[in-house]
């Protein structure tokens, strides 16, 4: 099934190299959009639906932690799983993001079949898991 | 925790990424700092959490735009711009910096800063982790050093 995924990363080449391997990863994408930081990814998803967020947390001004925070505040957006993608990928941090609402963490440096297969594990997960 | 011990950390993580997110290796590998002045890429970002400090790195303009076209997925280097392979430069510290500090787990979630490209390397300490890479079109210096409060390294 064809997804439409959302990248929101502070490095325009991070979201290139994530767009890529999305797009060359053998899943049927349907659409990708980018953002920034946390900011613009809230306000594009007042107009925008997706269906998989993927997201850094180290980000100047909304950072993931806090990005993550108002999505999961949110009726409508708490619904949109989001993967956090970072480069921080101790303990704490994880069992953070993960307590905060993300349904999936990828630790820079990752192989493609790494983001692939976690990305097919929330987009097939019930809604919750 | 000892220097041989920081120093291996950063060679698995510098290795660690350049494998994975750069479809790049190390042909060898050395201590100390093996990037010379004018010929060298640089960038630098600063770390905080339960331990502070800063990564530093520098990398030959050669092997700099070859990672770079790796990344960004350029069927030639020609094609990518001189901003292009500063931002790669940037994203490659920022994630030999974050890969250090994952496998060294201090404890604590960490923060780091925006990475800024520089042309000058500032003096680093006796204690801090250094290894250079030859990526076989040029060379990858990187420092750690780590500063209050922990002085492990």
């Amino acid at each position: 099934m064809a997804f439409r995924v959302l990248i929101v990363d502070d490095s325009p080449a991070m979201r290139t190299f994530i767009r890529r391997v999305l797009e060359l990863s053998g899943l049927e994408l349907s659409g990708c959009l980018q953002a920034s930081g946390g900011d613009q990814a809230l306000t594009l998803l007042r107009h925008e639906c997706v269906d998989v967020i993927l997201t850094d947390i180290n980000m100047p001004g909304m950072d993931g932690e806090q990005f993550v925070s108002r999505l999961e505040a949110d009726e409508l957006l708490r619904a949109v799983p989001v993967i956090v993608v970072s480069t921080d990928g101790t303990e704490g941090r994880i069992h953070r993001m993960l307590s905060l609402g993300a349904r999936g963490y990828v630790t820079k440096p990752f192989l493609p079949e790494t983001l692939r297969e976690e990305l097919e594990r929330v987009l097939e997960a019930p809604h919750g898991e | 925790m000892a220097n041989e011990d920081g120093a291996m950390v950063l060679s698995h993580a510098a290795r660690d990424v350049l494998e994975k997110m750069f479809f790049s290796c190390a042909l060898t590998e050395a201590g100390g700092w093996q990037a010379a002045p004018g010929s060298h890429i640089g960038a630098r970002l600063e770390f905080q959490g339960d331990a502070r400090g800063v990564l530093e790195l520098a990398i030959a303009r050669s092997a700099a735009r070859s990672l770079a076209a790796n990344f960004l997925g350029a069927e030639r280097e020609e094609e990518i711009a001189d901003a292009q392979v500063g931002e790669v430069v940037c994203e490659l510290a920022n994630m030999i910096c974050g890969s250090v500090l994952s496998r060294l787990d201090f404890g604590e979630t960490f923060q780091l800063s925006s990475p800024e490209l520089q042309a000058q390397r500032h003096e680093a300490g006796a204690g801090a982790l250094t290894r250079s890479f030859d990526l076989g079109n040029g060379w990858l210096a990187v420092c750690v050093e780590f500063r209050m409060p922990y002085a492990g390294a």
